[in-house]
């Protein structure tokens, strides 16, 4: 029995032995230092793939029963959006979108955001006035300023989908000192809340972009219509020298598209 | 009741659509891509079909060619974000017979469904 157990240590031990060149002679001592060291190299991954492994499986389990819980929750929300479709009065889809529980505040605006940004008209209308009454723009003010940078930039989406136009302050501020991708996300907030006046902003912060994302500011302030069009010459002429030829070409396609969304 | 074939894949503008035509007395059959259109329009035989151009799998354009080729004469009207007039151009060329623009108010989807209702 212990023979065998040892035959099967020596073939554990087999990398460790590898490492003196032929000839070398292991004494006893050697042999065992070297057999406990692959034996206990061996046991620690073992079982830090095994922790992994656990860890992955909980992590899988956590986030599946999260969102079967989030989406029995947008369920009870989607109530709202119905009440909203069938013109029902605003107190009606404000009962059915008010949260219930901890953690519903976010799930419920959620599901309203997944709606409003689909809608135009007296349903938008009221579905952004719901939102007003329920607080969720407060709520998204004060994310804007939260320490989670997903949380921020949720927080600016949500602001650009509800066209709130107390956000353009909030969202002016924090453009100097965000990362690139959420001055991206703060700039798609502002072109959908579609208030001219920022316009000379978007001019500012033309500096301090790359190149190659001058097209894509292009096309948001096209959003604002022909207000926009004496700042995106302006642009065109001020910066004509950091276009390349390719991104002149996308941003003259998008001034086109642009104009024939004006017209 | 008058069934309404919707093909699109985003499942908030399927429920918004399927409020909008059951409060109409219609009966919505909601499906998220296009590639058994002919065979869904064949057995269903609709008063009207909804498409949307971007969809994964079959393109709403692509199998609104389909639908034509194959004699389907059902009323088709596409149902997109893209904008743009040669947008338009491609879905009517294509066979839709109108076009409604997301984000959309439900009042001028009415008014461009309402003539296939009644």
């Amino acid at each position: 029995m212990q023979s065998s157990i040892l035959s099967w240590f020596s073939v554990l031990a087999a990398p460790a032995c590898a490492q003196f060149p032929p000839g070398v002679v292991l004494d006893d001592a050697h042999f065992r230092s070297s057999l406990l060291f692959v034996l206990y190299a061996s046991l620690c991954l073992f079982w830090i793939v095994i922790t992994l492994f656990v860890y992955m499986l909980i992590f899988r389990i956590y986030h599946s029963l999260r969102s079967a819980y989030r989406e029995k929750r947008k369920e009870l929300f989607r109530q709202g959006v119905e009440l909203t479709l069938l013109e029902e009065p605003l107190e009606k889809v404000m009962d059915a979108f008010r949260p219930r529980r901890p953690g519903d505040l976010d799930i419920s605006q959620e599901v309203l955001l997944e709606a409003a940004c689909h809608l135009k008209g007296p349903p938008f209308d009221m579905l952004r006035e719901t939102a007003y009454r329920l607080g969720f723009m407060e709520e998204n003010l004060r994310s804007l300023r939260s320490r989670s940078r997903h949380r921020r930039g949720r927080a600016m989406e949500a602001l650009g989908i509800l066209r709130s136009s107390q956000a353009i302050v909030s969202l002016l501020d924090i453009l100097d000192h965000e990362a690139l991708d959420l001055q991206l996300t703060a700039l798609r907030a502002l072109a959908a809340i579609n208030d001219p006046v920022v316009l000379p902003y978007f001019m500012r912060i033309c500096d301090r972009l790359p190149p190659a994302l001058l097209p894509r500011l292009i096309s948001l302030m096209l959003e604002f219509g022909s207000a926009a069009h004496p700042h995106v010459r302006e642009l065109l002429i001020r910066h004509a020298n950091r276009f390349s030829s390719r991104s002149y070409a996308e941003a003259l396609k998008e001034i086109a598209q642009g104009l024939e969304r004006t017209l | 009741m008058k069934k309404i074939l919707i093909f699109e894949d985003n499942s908030e503008i399927q429920l918004i659509l399927k409020l909008f035509f059951k409060k109409r007395g219609c009966e919505p059959l909601l499906y998220g891509d296009a590639s058994e259109a002919v065979e869904l329009a064949r057995a269903h035989q609709p008063a009207l079909i909804l498409m949307d151009i971007i969809m994964p799998g079959k393109d709403g354009l692509e199998a609104c060619k389909e639908l034509r080729s194959q004699g389907i004469t059902t009323p088709i009207v596409m149902l997109t974000s893209k904008a743009f007039r040669e947008d338009r151009e491609r879905g009517m060329l294509a066979g839709a017979t109108a076009y409604i623009l997301k984000p959309f108010n439900p009042k001028d989807l009415d008014a461009v469904v309402h003539p296939f209702l009644v």
